[in-house]
């Protein structure tokens, strides 16, 4: 039961990040100047969840702190504050604070203080209080509206005491406002309930700690003992409860009940619409990975139908997950605010594993997809059925492919916060702006950048932004922009950290890396070399180092994990007005698009991105400069030769004008690699060798080809490399 | 491929030999066994990789294991197997000459291996006999020793470590 609490409990974190998010889009479109009435709900909403979750396991501070900032949210949604640029900020403030009450509650950071941020939430009530004081207190609750409102102001007020921090505080009913009609609810928990981990008892006493008490228990559905099931729920309770009990209070404790549960809340006989329910997805179940099976003697063919099941198995489970609707519970008494429950779209929450399970299991059924055609009589495959199989299978893979793309906006959901925290610590004025959030990339690639973003936007702050006065000075805006784009150029992304700040002094990072020994003093570099060095490791310019970044760190651990990525990092500056950083990524790091090449007989696969252009050589184009180095003549400009097959160990004693040059570049220069033959050009899925091994120098990985042999990934950069800078002993040098 | 029916025996180990020797492994630690299918060599590795192999859309390297421990490396030939097995996590085949039985043995009898002086440490967990059935199907009362194998000594991840 603790175990299936804890994967329950893991959702409403997943939840509450989610819910965050949404929260800080929502503020920052407020921020600049979006203070749309649904923009504000959705606010509200992400906040309101996520106190309803913190109160149901139990998280006192974090559904404390929620609730403050709540009943700002509900004031400003109510139009009973106006979001003036004072009051986002405190909002924002006050949403940092909540996103470390999370983090707290999840066990990761200590408590936080947020005796400011509340200090400054109250005083935005408080404010609000003095405006309505002088109106007409008459109007903000006429005899129609709903009994909620009336009753908000009274528990807020109550709220203010700056030393309640349990939410109970707030729900104690304020006496002289008792004469307000009772509540009668109506609770029939669904058959399943107790299998949903929902308990009817908890609820019930969730709901005795609001004042309700039980009236009465309907035990009729309790069927004769013969046919009781003990783990099914058959009681029907009937409560009151006291009349000033917010609405909004009562439902929130049915926040996690089952979606089919008989929920009825009625004052003087007025029917109330039915509040709209969260159901709680059930625990994930686990998938018994097929490899562990033992399996002896595993016939090379013949598994179809075994892969055709394990992946009919794997997509019954996705469909099993059960549907969770991303908005959070739409507030019934709130007639201003409309249903939004349709802008959300249906999502449904998989474990990566089981993607990443179903993917291979895909891959393997295309694989024996082509075995079986190729053993198959000319006849037979001529069919229709055989090229359909193959296509339908195909379309499997590439939706599969898909599922793993997610928008990079999760990537930047991070950074308004680090860049509010910056701009305290230096004092910068900043601002940020993004464009293409929606870019899909695959989630590896997404959590990978993560660190290297930091960087680079702290880079911006603190190296690339001058302080307010030198701005002013320089004839610039006070306040420094810092732009955070993304997109996809055919099968890269561009994630680009763009500031109108000073520039590269390229002066200074000349002569600091002289200083520090990363170049000669008599180099000659251009402008583009220079601005390089500023990735080189070991390379720090700023004068005094400060904790933000400039530890001579950060821009090195940029490249290199950008690189290992597979993909580079271009600096450009211009003086004066700015630099960009650019991340160019692979949109995946599952699938490359690959030229097959033919080694003595081997196989090897060439990342297509690196390749310029192939040649068969001429004689005498091919020239030797030392015994063991070539070059071959392009034009007139003389690029390196490599024999591939002596860094594999493989036998060559074919002459040189019957293979073939692929010229590859990297970032280290062009090379040309000697292969016996091209085979095809074809996307193939990318198998780490450190999976199982470690990763192999000269190697970017393995793949299945459509025989089932497995091909070997060159990795150009290590052969470049290599080619370039040593002399070519191979790669074990 | 019988289990003896000795009582009291509270682990399951799987025999093979490599040339002359019988060899044993934890059960536990077993996935597969698969028919020998050459694997694509790979470049800079040590000798005994024989290079990585499909195992249903999974890149396992095929580790040679006769090399590995020492010996002559094994022929190939009709009854040559993979014995495909995760070592922390990873996994990885290993070649042997022939797979034997599944028998199960008690902890306490099996006997630590003699002291040698080599530069790695011993991938020889202990010694244990075990009887095993003759060709008529009467039972060799002798008994045969059999090598455990420590997997953990075994990790490739290690071993290319040290080589890098």
């Amino acid at each position: 039961m603790s175990d299936e609490l804890d994967e329950i409990q893991a959702i409403f974190f997943e939840e509450c990040t989610e819910g965050l998010a949404a929260a800080e889009q929502g503020l920052s479109a407020m921020q600049t100047g979006d203070i749309s009435a649904e923009t504000i709900a959705g606010v509200f909403r992400a906040v309101h969840s996520i106190k309803g979750g913190a109160g149901a396991f139990g998280h006192a501070d974090l559904t404390a702190f929620a609730h403050r900032f709540e009943n700002v949210l509900d004031e400003v949604r109510g139009g009973k504050i106006a979001p003036t640029p004072g009051v986002i900020k405190v909002m924002l403030s006050s949403f940092d604070v909540l996103a470390d009450h999370v983090e707290t509650a999840k066990g990761l950071a200590p408590r936080p203080n947020d005796a400011a941020a509340l200090a400054a939430l109250e005083k935005v009530l408080a404010d609000k209080g003095v405006v309505e004081d002088g109106g007409a207190p008459a109007a903000a609750a006429p005899a129609a509206a709903p009994a909620p409102v009336a009753a908000a102001p009274a528990e807020d007020d109550f709220g203010f005491m700056p030393v309640a921090f349990s939410l109970d505080d707030f729900d104690a009913p304020a006496g002289p406002a008792a004469s307000v009609a009772s509540w009668t609810i109506r609770f029939k928990p669904s058959r399943a309930a107790l299998a949903n981990a929902s308990e009817p008892m908890l609820l019930i006493r969730e709901l005795e700690t609001l004042g309700a008490t039980v009236e009465s228990v309907d035990v009729s559905d309790v069927p004769p003992l013969r046919d009781l099931d003990p783990e099914d729920a058959y009681f029907t309770w009937l409560l009151s409860m006291p009349g000033d009990v917010p609405r909004n209070d009562i439902d929130d404790c049915f926040d996690f009940v089952a979606p089919d549960s008989l929920i009825e809340i009625t004052r003087n006989e007025v029917e109330a619409p039915a509040p709209a329910f969260e159901p709680i997805p059930a625990p994930s179940l686990d998938l018994e990975p097929p490899a562990e099976d033992l399996i002896p003697f595993v016939p090379v063919t013949a598994s179809i139908e075994d892969l055709t099941a394990q992946v009919q198995q794997v997509v019954a489970d996705l469909a099993a997950t059960p549907m969770t609707p991303t908005p959070a519970p739409v507030m019934p008494t709130e007639s201003a605010a409309p249903k939004q429950a349709n802008e959300a779209s249906q999502t449904i929450r998989v474990d990566l594993s089981k993607l990443d399970l179903l993917l291979n299991l895909v891959g393997e059924l295309v694989i024996r997809n082509s075995i079986l055609a190729d053993r198959l009589s000319p006849a037979d495959r001529q069919r229709v059925e055989l090229p359909e199989l193959a296509r339908l299978t195909r379309q499997i893979q590439d939706n599969v492919m898909s599922l793993r793309a997610q928008p990079i906006k999760q990537a930047f959901s991070r950074v308004p916060r680090m860049l509010r925290d910056l701009s305290v610590e230096t004092g910068k004025q900043i601002e940020l702006e993004t464009v293409g959030e929606t870019t899909e990339v695959d989630k590896g690639v997404i959590e990978k950048i993560g660190d290297p973003l930091t960087h680079m936007i702290r880079n911006a702050a603190d190296h690339g932004l001058e302080s307010t006065e030198e701005r002013i000075a320089a004839g610039k805006s006070p306040v420094g922009t810092i732009k955070l784009s993304a997109e996809q150029k055919g099968a890269r992304i561009f994630v680009r950290v763009q500031d109108n700040g000073r520039g590269i002094n390229r002066e200074r990072v000349k002569a600091k890396a002289i200083e520090k020994g990363i170049i000669s003093a008599d180099a000659v570099l251009s402008n583009e070399e220079i601005d390089q060095l500023i990735c080189a490791p070991g390379f720090s310019t700023a004068e005094t180092i400060s904790n933000i970044s400039g530890r001579g760190v950060g821009m090195d651990v940029v490249r290199s994990n950008v690189e290992a990525l597979g993909g580079r990092v271009e600096i450009h500056s211009v003086p004066g007005e700015g630099t960009t950083f650019t991340m160019i990524l692979p949109l995946t790091l599952a699938i490359l698009d690959g030229m097959i090449v033919r080694l003595a007989s081997q196989r090897f696969v060439l990342p297509l991105a690196h390749v310029l252009e192939t040649v068969q050589p001429e004689p005498g184009q091919v020239k030797r400069t030392s015994p063991d180095t070539e070059v071959i003549d392009m034009r007139g400009e003389y690029v390196p030769v490599k024999r591939t097959t002596e860094i594999f160990g493989l036998n060559d004693d074919r002459l040189i004008e019957d293979s073939l040059v692929v010229i590859v570049e990297s970032e280290h220069g062009k090379v040309g690699l000697v292969v016996d033959t091209i085979d095809d050009r074809r996307e193939v899925v990318i198998k780490s060798l450190d999976q199982n091994l470690h990763p192999i120098r000269g190697l970017g990985g393995a793949t299945i080809l459509g025989d089932g042999s497995i091909a070997l990934i060159l990795d150009i950069e290590a052969l470049v490399a290599s080619a370039n800078r040593y002399t070519p002993k191979g790669l074990a040098a | 491929m019988t289990t003896t029916t000795e009582t009291a025996s509270d682990c399951k180990i799987v025999t093979f030999t490599l040339g002359k020797q019988t060899f044993g492994i934890d059960m536990g630690a077993l996935i597969e066994i698969r028919e020998w299918d050459e694997p694509t060599p790979l470049p800079n590795v040590p000798r005994f990789i024989k290079g990585v192999s499909n195992l249903r859309g999974n890149v396992i390297p095929v580790v040679g294991l006769a090399e590995r421990l020492g010996w002559e490396p094994s022929a190939i030939h009709a009854r040559s197997c993979i014995l495909v097995v995760s070592i922390g996590g990873k996994q990885a085949g290993f070649l042997v000459d022939e797979v034997n039985d599944i028998v199960g043995i008690t902890r306490s009898d099996i006997q630590p291996a003699p002291e040698v002086e080599t530069i790695e440490a011993s991938v020889i967990d202990g010694l244990v006999r075990i009887t095993t059935r003759a060709k008529d199907g009467t039972r060799d009362e002798n008994g045969t020793m059999v090598l455990l194998l420590d997997l953990e000594a075994l990790s490739l991840t290690k071993h290319l470590d040290m080589a890098a």
